[in-house]
């Protein structure tokens, strides 16, 4: 027997922050893996953040998490998208080397104290008087622990179909996880059954990048950090390509013989990732679908065909792939496949993560029933901070739906459930005005910092980073544009009304208006390197007051909490409506009546019964 | 704090005499109170059943009672209701019996339909109508609200619904900046808003036609000092065929009466006097006669023929009156006196009692000949969430006119989407995902 005060199962995106964050935190951490040379892969596509996902990205890393950091290091090419929209909605997103990634990852975890790696499978985590006590090993051994962090992406009960073909596996060629499956379901825990998929990897050499178009990275590269590693980039670009109506014939002939039609896969797959199957079904009318050629690292020849991912068997693959215009004479390295595995009802947690039966408990990523590494990696993380508040004594984490995007998807999951695998968006956020990227570092760096994650060093900066942008929002915007710009911008600039826009704040209230284009004719003291930020400040005045008005209405309901043990036998609520609440046990108003089912009238009910009780 | 889960009782039927008079409980002790008081051959409170029978309790009287088992009554709760007969005395008798006995409280105003509504037996909408109704005192307002709630509901939720889809396409451009379907985003968004603001524009033209039947008519009398309108106000509470339900009392600047007439209830409203002489009313410094003629749903514009020197004098209005032209009527009082031939408008004398039947008469026909059969509108909550909803809405269309950020525009809709359902119920922003992949074909 060995004794650690954490275990975490599964050393993927969720598992890596979360065993970081708990070593960190000073508690002696076990990260298992089923292979210990694949820490931290990516298994599906080849790129980390995008909308919703920078946004995470961002924050994981104001909260003190890895993913940003280790992207920065490892990414081949940065982009930022939504350029021309507001600050809100941009979002970064990088390539990943993906070979780079898990080296880079499996090296930081290394380096972390009071962190180790160990290579063994999860056979049961043994619990006694609903209390974790430790995890007995396929190997024999042993661990006693206090917490356990489940965090098993696909393994669990994992199986991967291709066409007819089906076996048992966590990723391609990777031994799944299926004694753990029945251990849960023994804890009390209902296994759901979801599906996702990926498409074939192809050579490089056979692809035909003249026939495509280039899509390159920005210049210079925005890196998700808050303080970015000093790294000059040599950006690789990825290519874009269509379906077309021939590809569309070949996959409709055969498509009773994918996995998905043929009654093979049980699993309910995500809406949002959809197979070039399901695409097609749904939307039989559209002349093509975008095709995407990304590379997997500059030290193989992998390329990932995003757009097509499939479970059709594999020489329809290859029949279908030949159509797309430059991929003629593909080869295929990899075959697409469709996965299934168990996840949990994140019904069944608290807002911490922890299981709300099972103390010591917590679950994290894709078992909780979400898609996307970023995704799992802020669960990951915050499951991580919270095991280790937890050891220490302390209330756990909860990140407000008004305060980080992380907050609104725990918020999702464990109020609303899931029905199939859960993707962020920034639609999701109903104070989307307020949870830029940009800002990320100000919302949760103090709580990064409180907890432990974040150096002072860090903190001071970040403060006085905002002690600039303040000075400069007051002692800049108001002055005149003569007094900030140069002479050249007036010459460049003709159109603009002087006399409609007497101050500089004025200007940058306008849309076509950005400090990017207007950097060369700034007189040098008006220049800063929080452009952006303040930028946003100004670009979204009285946009955002209205936000924060909308948040105050609920914060309202926010502040009445609902005691863990408040008997929902009030008369007046339904029987359904009592059984949702039991289930979710919400811990205030606000969160009661997010539960979908949950009418207003039954709120004023709970409310009523509320204060009757303090009486 | 009240209990919700106490007993509560009070008299169903409307006040004064009747056939039947009908006492409702409703709570956990209702059937306790059907016991104790009630006395019948075989009382087996099976659910919907009237038995016959004596209640006795300070007084005694043959008559039913029909108990209804929760959830399946009014309420929700347990409910008994005594069928007696309709006298004041014996109902407000056994209404004292039941309180002081202890089991059952008196009932707020509308809590019963609080009570339905927390319980989910209603909506808020319904219970808003059935609240309305019973505040309705009188038969033309009842048959009116009835077929309201549905269409309110239904108007709604097919404004939702138009909302969300534009919404939609806003927020596919913005999850899927690199497709090509989501570029036109805003052509697509402009055009629902568009109708929905019309839309909106029409639902509150309606509710402003209709709302008298709601909240009564009021009619405010205006004009110089001295024209007449206090004595008009008398001669309009001294009319026998107005029923007057209340005289409040003498405020600084103004005095109300209301009546029931032909089915509509009134409310007029004597103003302070309104000098012409000193030429607009803003002037005059009354803002509160300025308020009461905004609110006003009808204007008396009073003359003295007295006041009036003879030929050269018109009938305009005072200039502050331009824009409530269209709710005014001209009533020349004083004709007992002195009468103008060629005044075009009413004619009456207030001290008299001269002409006021025509008065009364013409009033009502203004309000019933109005055609309010497009309204579903019956609350002023609801119309000013509606309002709200609007403004938000041309807020956004006004943004949208200049250079646009998507993610603004759909806080603002999304703000109005808000505002809605504060009307109805709850929406999530899972809504508005499956309404992006119900019409798009996106994928990563």
């Amino acid at each position: 027997m060995v004794e650690f005060d954490v275990v975490v199962i599964g050393a993927g995106h969720a598992g890596c922050e979360a065993g970081y964050a708990t070593a960190k935190l000073g508690y002696k951490t076990c990260l298992l893996t089923i292979n210990l040379d694949v820490v931290g892969q990516m298994s599906c596509n080849p790129a980390i953040g995008g909308l919703a996902k920078g946004h995470i990205v961002r924050e994981i890393d104001a909260l003190g998490g890895l993913m940003a950091k280790i992207i920065d290091k490892t990414g081949i090419q940065f982009r930022v998208l939504n350029k021309s929209r507001g600050p809100a909605v941009q979002s970064p997103r990088a390539q990943a080397d993906k070979v780079m990634y898990r080296i880079e990852m499996r090296k930081t975890l290394e380096e972390t104290e009071n962190l180790f790696l160990i290579q063994d499978i999860a056979q049961e985590i043994v619990v006694k008087n609903a209390k974790v006590e430790g995890v007995m090993l396929e190997s024999g051994n042993f661990i006693k622990c206090q917490k356990v962090i489940v965090s098993t992406g696909t393994f669990l009960g994992g199986k991967i179909f291709i066409g007819d073909k089906c076996y048992p596996a966590g990723r391609t060629n990777e031994i799944p996880s299926l004694t753990l499956a029945d251990n849960l379901k023994d804890l009390g825990f209902k296994l759901t059954r979801f599906k996702t998929g990926t498409p074939a990897r192809v050579h490089r050499d056979s692809i035909d990048f003249s026939k495509m178009e280039r899509q390159d990275g920005d210049e210079p590269p925005f890196f998700f950090s808050f303080d970015p590693p000093e790294r000059k980039v040599e950006q690789v670009p990825c290519y874009l390509t269509y379906t077309n109506e021939k590809t569309h014939e070949i996959i409709f002939k055969n498509i009773h013989r994918s996995s998905l039609f043929s009654g093979l896969i049980q699993g309910v797959g995500p809406r949002y990732c959809p197979s070039i199957e399901d695409k097609l079904k749904k939307f039989p009318d559209r002349e093509r679908h975008q095709v995407f050629l990304e590379p997997e690292s500059r030290f193989t020849v992998e390329y990932y065909v995003n757009g097509v991912s499939t479970s059709l068997p594999v020489e329809v693959q290859y029949e279908y792939l030949r159509t797309i215009k430059g991929l003629e004479n593909v080869e295929i390295l990899r075959p697409g496949y469709a996965i299934e595995y168990f996840s949990i009802d994140p019904l069944t947690l608290k807002v911490s993560l922890e299981s709300k039966e099972i103390e010591g408990l917590y679950f994290a990523g894709q078992i909780n029933g979400t898609s996307g590494y970023e995704e799992a990696a802020g669960q990951g993380l915050i499951a991580g901070i919270n095991a280790a508040l937890s050891l220490r004594g302390e209330e756990p984490v909860v990140l407000g739906r008004d305060q980080a995007y992380i907050g609104v998807m725990i918020d999702d999951l464990i109020t609303k459930g899931v029905d199939e695998p859960y993707r962020m968006f920034t639609s999701r956020s109903e104070y989307r005005l307020l949870l830029d990227h940009y800002t990320a570092d100000k919302r949760l760096m103090p709580i990064g910092h409180r907890v432990g994650l974040v150096s002072d060093e860090r903190y001071a900066k970040m403060l006085k980073k905002y002690e600039t942008i303040e000075k400069y929002c007051k002692e800049v915007l108001p002055l005149s544009l003569k007094k900030v710009l140069t002479e050249g911008f007036f010459k460049v600039f003709s159109e603009i009304d002087k006399g409609k826009t007497p101050t500089f704040e004025k200007l940058l209230k306008r849309p076509d208006i950005s400090f990017e284009k207007i950097k060369p004719y700034l007189k040098e003291d008006y220049n800063t390197s929080y452009f952006i930020e303040v930028e946003t400040t100004v670009k979204y005045k009285g946009y955002v007051d209205r936000e924060l008005k909308r948040v105050k209405k609920t914060k309202n309901l926010e502040k009445i909490k609902i005691p863990e043990n408040f008997n929902y036998n009030i008369s007046g609520l339904s029987r359904e409506v009592r059984e949702k609440l039991e289930r979710v046990k919400p811990q205030n108003l606000a969160q009661a009546s997010r539960i979908p089912g949950v009418t207003p009238a039954s709120i004023s009910i709970i409310y009523l019964a509320l204060t009757k009780k303090k009486r | 704090m009240k209990n919700e889960s106490d007993t509560i009782v009070a008299i169903a039927t409307p006040p004064g005499r009747g056939g039947v008079g009908i006492v409702r409980v409703s709570g956990s002790n209702s059937r306790l109170i059907g016991e104790k008081f009630f006395k019948a051959k075989s009382l087996s409170f099976e659910h919907g059943k009237m038995f016959f029978g004596k209640y006795s309790g300070s007084v005694e009287d043959t008559g039913y009672l029909v108990f209804f088992k929760s959830p399946f009554s009014y309420t929700g709760e347990d409910t008994v209701e005594f069928h007696l007969h309709g006298s004041p005395f014996i109902l407000k008798s056994v209404i004292s019996d039941i309180v002081e006995s202890g089991l059952a409280r008196l009932a707020g105003p509308g809590e019963f339909t609080k009570r339905a509504l927390f319980n989910g037996k209603v909506n808020l909408i319904e219970a808003e109508a059935i609240n309305t109704v019973i505040s309705a005192e009188n038969s033309y307002q009842a048959k009116v609200l009835s077929s309201l709630s549905g269409k309110l509901s239904d108007y709604i939720l097919s404004l939702k619904s138009k909302l969300v889809s534009s919404i939609a396409f806003l927020e596919a451009q913005i999850e899927y900046p690199e497709e090509e379907e989501t570029e036109n985003a805003l052509n697509d968004t402009i055009p629902l808003v568009e109708e929905s603001v019309n839309s909106l524009k029409k639902a509150l033209n309606y509710y402003e036609k209709s709302r008298f039947l709601f909240r009564g008519v009021k009619v405010v009398i205006a004009g110089n000092p001295n024209v007449g309108k206090s004595s008009l106000l008398n001669a309009i509470a001294g009319f026998e065929r107005a029923i007057v339900t209340d005289i409040p009392g003498t405020t600084t600047d103004s005095i109300e009466v209301e009546i029931e007439f032909d089915g509509i209830n009134f409310v007029f409203v004597d103003t302070a006097g309104i000098r012409k002489s000193e030429g607009k009313i803003e002037k005059l410094g009354i803002e509160k006669t300025y308020k009461q003629l905004e609110e006003a749903d009808l204007i008396l514009y009073l003359f003295d023929p007295l006041q009036l020197s003879a030929e050269k004098e018109n009938f305009n209005l005072p200039e502050g009156f331009d824009k409530f032209t269209d709710k005014v009527l001209k009533v020349l009082n004083k004709v007992d006196l002195k009468d103008i031939p060629y005044f075009e408008g009413i004619k009456i004398s207030a001290k008299e009692n001269r002409g006021i039947d025509g008065l009364l008469n013409k009033i009502g026909s203004y309000f019933k000949n109005r055609d309010i059969s497009e309204n579903f509108l019956f609350s002023d909550r609801q119309y000013f969430a509606l309002k709200e909803a609007l403004s938000i809405l041309e807020d956004f269309l006004d943004y949208a006119k200049g250079d646009f950020f998507p993610e603004v525009g759909a806080s603002f809709l999304s703000h109005a989407i808000e505002v809605l359902e504060g009307v109805v119920g709850e929406i999530t922003t899972d809504d508005i995902l499956d309404s992006v992949f119900g019409n798009f074909c996106l994928g990563k």
